[in-house]
């Protein structure tokens, strides 16, 4: 049952706990990623405590050499014991190992060290939160006096207990907005768990830019979700899910070159004609036409085409070569254009090439007349110069002929030229990797997806395309001061990160570069399960 | 880190004079920029009609065919007749070129690359993008290829060879004998594409092995007043 009050679903916890959080609230970015796997949480106080802690100042705080949130991420995994200042506070500090997280525990310690009512902890949170010093002296004063009449502890201890709230409070986040954040992020993460389609739907819609896209698009692939490209057989403005199929269909209003206007022209000539079943040729000749409200223009044709969205769903025409021919139909005068879209039409697509079209008008002659808006045709004619084309333009004709029989270069399909399409189009490669077409691919062991599982233990190569890279500067270790690395590589199956500590990263800086295609030999990390630490690495 | 394709290409002409040639021959190779490998669809080759008439050249603009640029490409005045017009040629090169130019911007054109371009084969390029396009519309500049970077290798050999007695020329011929090259298919504009290719392809490899393995520290090379001259 979908009840997204359920605070107790496993599968929601298993989620958050092992870092799949892309597009849950508060958690989305790297930063709240990666600290969900190290704090694991599985209740809505250890998520509200999770959220809390991972704001720029308690990552900053400084305590006892870490910070606030490793010290707890250290007590709470029991490698270190809680501790506090004295044992008065361990009852309002428990919940978070002794780490002041919420505002509302400061006040709390007033109350019961100090018998501070309702009104003057108020007044402390409001001197250390918005720093009024004038108003901190009297709590202050008030905390100290009010510790000696309690007796709980002594006034010296009392004073060491304020300091400490003092530097701690700067940081701390109000309880109530941390539960109610936690509410909103276990919600999220129950969807992404539960509906995981509809989740990537929402998102992909609402996604910011094209590098949004890009990393939706990679975790729905980690999450077994197929993302397939915009195609006339499958015509959505929008990101669409295809439930039976387990798919969700790239909208083509999102990509690049793409006006809404083209969205309508397409969606409305599907309404009269049959454009599911359009061929190359029919493609070329309605879109790239001469007819209002039919053509569109060059910039999105070519889109349309590099993206595969002609061509139909099996037809294995070559998006090079319709880009190729597309370029050659292009360069023809608008009446060339419609003297053979006339015959395509007068002889129902007798020819599958668009040079043997171009030839069949330099044979042809046609007339039109007033009386007669349509082209007829008459029999063949040998003498050329009495088609529309002028003589001097029929050798450009003819050459344009020769040029699409035998092009200058190959118009094959590679699956490096298609992924780099689709990469400058949508913003992803979703046909192919860049690393596909790779024959060193084949040395690979396992796909980024299969790591990504935790389907995978120990050794293991992966071919990869590198999609970013976060240096770091090591501040603990035998390498302290160096510098090492985070990756974030794709394969056509999502995407997986990939630690390179200093010496490693050093020996093989010089191949790991943003949109470089390279095999890494590595080690699945023992900590997470599902990232991995590189060894070695060489081009592919 | 170079991230940008290179692509090596080569004109056949019909003289010597870059200004006043017709280019007869185009070939290309294009490289990956970090495998060093021909890209897939990476080689383009095709020939280009010209004015065999030399009067009716002069009145276009053009020197009249050298005898010696035919007898160089082994071709013939009836078979320069033939072939596609420059204007598709180029039209198609362009679109090759293209095709490696990821983010479509000239920042991330592919850089221009051949044997003595920088004194010939370049300004074949200007004058075909200003006849036929594309150009850039703020300089009127070539758009074809990084319009900064573009290597040449003849520079780039007489730097690693002029302290080398062993090689006094820097012609395409000589340094094929010199580097145990086949000479068979010489002047044609695509095996010239590949050799130039190849012998690119080597030193680029010497040099980045040379910086990975730290053989030559660059950085700070003149730190702490190492300089000669002062």
């Amino acid at each position: 049952m979908f009840d997204i009050n359920d605070f107790d679903d496993d599968s929601t916890w298993d989620l958050i706990s092992e870092g799949r959080t892309k597009g849950v609230f508060q958690l989305e970015s790297q930063l709240g990623s990666s600290w969900a796997k190290k704090v694991k949480p599985r209740s809505i106080t250890e998520l509200s405590a999770l959220i809390s802690l991972i704001r720029p100042g308690c990552l900053k705080a400084i305590m006892d050499g870490k910070s606030m949130t490793q010290t707890y991420v250290d007590r709470k995994s029991g490698k270190e014991p809680s501790k506090y200042h004295h044992p008065s506070l361990e009852s309002t500090l428990s919940e978070t190992y002794g780490v002041l997280v919420y505002q509302e525990q400061s006040m709390m310690i007033a109350k019961v060290l100090s018998g501070f009512d309702l009104k003057e902890a108020d007044s402390l949170r409001k001197a250390i939160g918005k720093k009024k010093a004038k108003l901190m002296l009297e709590v202050k004063e008030r905390f100290i006096s009010g510790a000696g009449e309690q007796g709980i502890v002594s006034e010296e201890i009392a004073e060491e207990i304020f300091s400490w709230i003092e530097k701690s409070s700067r940081y701390a986040f109000n309880k109530s907005h941390g539960i109610a954040y936690a509410v909103n992020t276990y919600q999220s993460a129950y969807c992404k768990a539960h509906k995981p389609l509809k989740f990537f739907e929402v998102y992909l819609n609402h996604a910011k830019d094209s590098d949004d896209i890009k990393e939706f698009v990679m975790d729905a692939k980690n999450h077994g979700i197929e993302v397939y490209p915009p195609s006339l057989s499958r015509l959505f403005p929008d990101f669409t899910m295809d439930k039976d199929k387990n798919i969700i269909c790239f909208g083509i209003s999102k990509a690049k070159n793409v006006s809404a206007a083209d969205v309508q022209i397409i969606e409305k000539l599907g309404k009269t004609r049959d454009i599911e079943s359009f061929t190359w040729l029919d493609c070329l000749f309605t879109f790239g036409g001469v007819k209002q409200g039919e053509k569109l223009g060059k910039r999105t044709i070519e889109t349309l085409i590099s993206i595969g969205a002609f061509g139909g769903e099996n037809n294995k025409m070559h998006r090079n070569k319709m880009l190729y021919e597309y370029n050659v139909w292009n360069s023809l005068s608008a009446s060339i254009k419609k003297h053979i879209i006339g015959l395509h039409k007068f002889y129902s697509g007798a020819f599958d090439d668009l040079h043997a079209w171009i030839s069949l008008a330099l044979e042809y002659k046609y007339i039109s007349s007033k009386d007669s808006p349509e082209y007829k045709y008459v029999a063949k004619e040998s003498d050329r110069g009495r088609l529309v084309v002028q003589p001097k333009k029929v050798s450009e004709l003819l050459d344009l002929v020769e040029s699409l029989k035998s092009p200058p270069y190959s118009t094959e399909d590679h699956a490096w030229t298609i992924a780099n399409l689709e990469n400058r189009l949508i913003g992803c490669s979703l046909t192919c990797s860049v690393v596909d077409g790779s024959t060193k691919s084949n040395l690979a062991k396992n796909m980024c997806r299969d790591i990504q599982n935790s389907a995978i233990i120990g050794k293991t190569s992966i071919a990869v395309s590198i999609a970013s890279i976060r240096e770091y500067e090591t501040k603990k270790g035998k390498n302290a001061g160096s510098i090492m690395a985070f990756l974030s590589v794709e394969d056509s199956s999502g995407s997986l990160d990939v630690t390179a500590f200093p010496e490693d990263y050093n020996k093989h800086k010089s191949l790991l570069s943003e949109g470089n295609t390279v095999l890494i030999n590595g080690t699945v990390s023992s900590r997470d399960g599902n990232s991995l630490i590189l060894n070695t690495v060489s081009q592919i | 880190m170079n991230y940008r394709d290179i692509i090596v290409f080569d004109f056949e002409t019909t003289g010597r004079n870059a200004e006043k040639c017709q280019p007869t021959q185009i070939a290309a190779v294009a490289i990956h920029a970090r495998k060093l490998k021909i890209q897939p669809n990476g080689i383009f080759e095709s020939t280009m009609r010209c004015i065999t008439n030399d009067d009716k050249a002069i009145a276009a603009g053009f020197d009249p065919i050298e005898e010696g640029a035919l007898e160089v490409t082994k071709r013939t005045r009836a078979s320069l007749a033939k072939g596609p017009m420059p204007k598709t040629v180029w039209k198609n090169f362009a679109k090759f070129c293209d095709q490696f130019n990821f983010k479509k911007t000239p920042w991330y054109a592919p850089i221009a690359a051949g044997y003595n371009i920088n004194g010939f084969d370049m300004k074949i390029v200007d004058r075909l993008c200003r006849e036929y396009g594309p150009t850039n519309d703020k300089n009127g500049e070539q758009k074809i290829f990084h319009p900064i970077h573009r290597i040449d290798l003849m520079q780039h050999i007489y730097c690693w060879f002029e302290n080398n007695a062993d090689v006094n020329k820097y012609n395409m011929d000589y340094l094929r004998g010199y580097f145990g090259m086949p000479s068979e298919n010489a002047h044609d504009a695509l095996q010239d594409v590949k050799d130039t290719a190849n012998i690119l392809i080597r030193f680029l490899k010497l040099q980045r092995h040379i910086i990975e393995n730290q053989k030559v520290q660059f950085k700070n090379a003149f730190a702490n007043g190492n300089l000669d001259i002062t």
